[in-house]
């Protein structure tokens, strides 16, 4: 028996389970498609929003996964028009309080991080969306393709292209640092 | 096609950035927050996301500054009402000082807080020192300016990356020297408990120990290696050199 809601309008049970095992790594995708660490928690929420919406009509055409990624890839390309139009420049580093920091970790991995987003912020959004989804996401480029709307073919171009551009940029950056 | 993460021939610093964006993650705390929203039906945050916060946040430094500049005509006898002094923008003085110290100056390559082992993927567990951190942070902005700190001592020399490290590491064992692998990876161990290419750092001291003539120890070491990155493309080689 499913606990009662204390709610006006509880939310159906089915959208909970798909919030709380998926609410993580829709904040993660929309973070590396380019919004800000202040705005990422807006945009998720944005995300789950239009899930609440249209869960019941989901057609399972695609996983539940690769369509959530679709509505992220969409309302952070979305974000950062609006960003753009206002020409807000997003920033990497949370504003003094306007954002909770995300799990606590070691310096050097958020280093590692603000680096890679540095190096995937030269990128255009089409080539970068390839990217993220393929490398740190782990999709297959099926289901990439299917999420960035584009033919296998050009996903795998944009992906080449991307990695070329990724890889000369960290060992442009490495050989900047040094090794010390 | 492989992927960069699992391609040797990539560049480790560029394996460990994908490696430290696949772990990043909200906080439990932000994840119960957006929920609560979602189920109010309520706007995101800031109604217009992080614009409305930055107007809000520089409508604060203006109206503070506006204050200050009141204050300072106020105090040298100046601007009794208020309308006159309003058009009279203040100056840059020593009060409009703490806000670039605002910003956080360039960290220092800190090492990790020395913990036990812990399973690595995909979130580190939660840990007090960035708080302490961000708590520094408004500290650095409350403070007052110049002069207070005495010199700082002479700076030891930075300790060496992880990349660096590793390197040190992989070239020795490339040179047959298995025990100059084994203590460039011990340092690593050491200084890095938490970093992002333990993955890394432990196939190369499985490799060295296999090579150093110490089998047990390395099958030993496979055996936490193998529970810990289950899905690792370092595993077979490692288990055809510790056979």
């Amino acid at each position: 028996m499913l606990p009662r809601e204390s709610t006006a309008h509880p939310p159906e049970p089915a959208f909970r389970e798909v919030y709380r095992e998926n609410a993580a790594f829709v904040w993660r995708v929309v973070r590396r498609l380019g919004v800000s660490l202040a705005d990422a928690e807006d945009v998720t929420q944005e995300v789950f929003m239009v899930v609440l919406k249209k869960l019941d009509s989901f057609a399972h055409r695609s996983s539940l996964r690769t369509w959530l990624y679709g509505i992220a890839y969409r309302s952070a390309s979305e974000h950062r028009r609006r960003a753009h139009v206002r020409s807000e420049v997003p920033t990497e580093a949370p504003e003094a309080g306007a954002a909770e920091a995300p799990q606590p970790e070691s310096v050097d991995r958020k280093r590692a991080r603000e680096q890679l987003d540095a190096i995937l912020a030269q990128l255009d959004d089409d080539k970068r969306a390839v990217f993220v989804f393929y490398e740190i996401e782990e999709l297959s480029m099926n289901e990439v393709a299917e999420i960035v709307g584009c033919p296998l073919q050009t996903a795998y171009s944009r992906l080449r292209a991307a990695r070329e551009h990724v890889e000369a940029a960290a060992r442009r950056l490495a050989a900047s640092e040094g090794l010390r | 096609m492989k992927r960069l993460a699992d391609d040797s021939s990539a560049p480790l610093e560029l394996r460990a950035m994908i490696a430290a964006a696949r772990g990043e993650a909200p906080g439990p705390a932000a994840l119960e927050r957006m929920l609560g929203r979602i189920e109010r039906g309520g706007p995101p945050r800031g109604g217009g996301g992080g614009t409305g916060r930055l107007l809000l946040v520089a409508g604060g430094v203006g109206v503070a500054l506006l204050v200050v500049g009141f204050l300072v005509l106020r105090g040298r006898g100046g601007g009794g009402d208020g309308k006159t002094t309003r058009a009279a923008a203040p100056p840059p003085t020593a009060a409009t000082a703490p806000a670039p110290a605002a910003e956080s100056p360039p960290l220092p390559v800190v090492e990790s807080l020395p913990l036990p082992d812990q399973a690595p993927e995909p979130m580190p567990p939660a840990r007090p020192a960035p708080r302490a951190h961000r708590a520094e942070r408004a500290v650095t902005v409350t403070a007052p300016p110049a002069r207070a700190e005495p010199p700082p001592p002479p700076e030891a020399p930075s300790p060496p990356s992880e990349v660096a490290l590793l390197e040190r590491a992989r070239a020795a064992l490339a040179a047959r020297d298995a025990a100059g692998a084994l203590a460039a990876a011990g340092e690593h161990q050491a200084r890095y408990p938490d970093g992002v290419l333990v993955e890394e750092r432990e196939a190369i001291a499985i490799e060295a120990l296999a090579r150093a003539g110490k089998p047990a120890a390395a099958r030993d070491r496979l055996a936490g290696f193998t529970r810990r990155f289950p899905r690792s493309s370092y595993r077979r080689h490692l288990e055809q050199v510790t056979r």
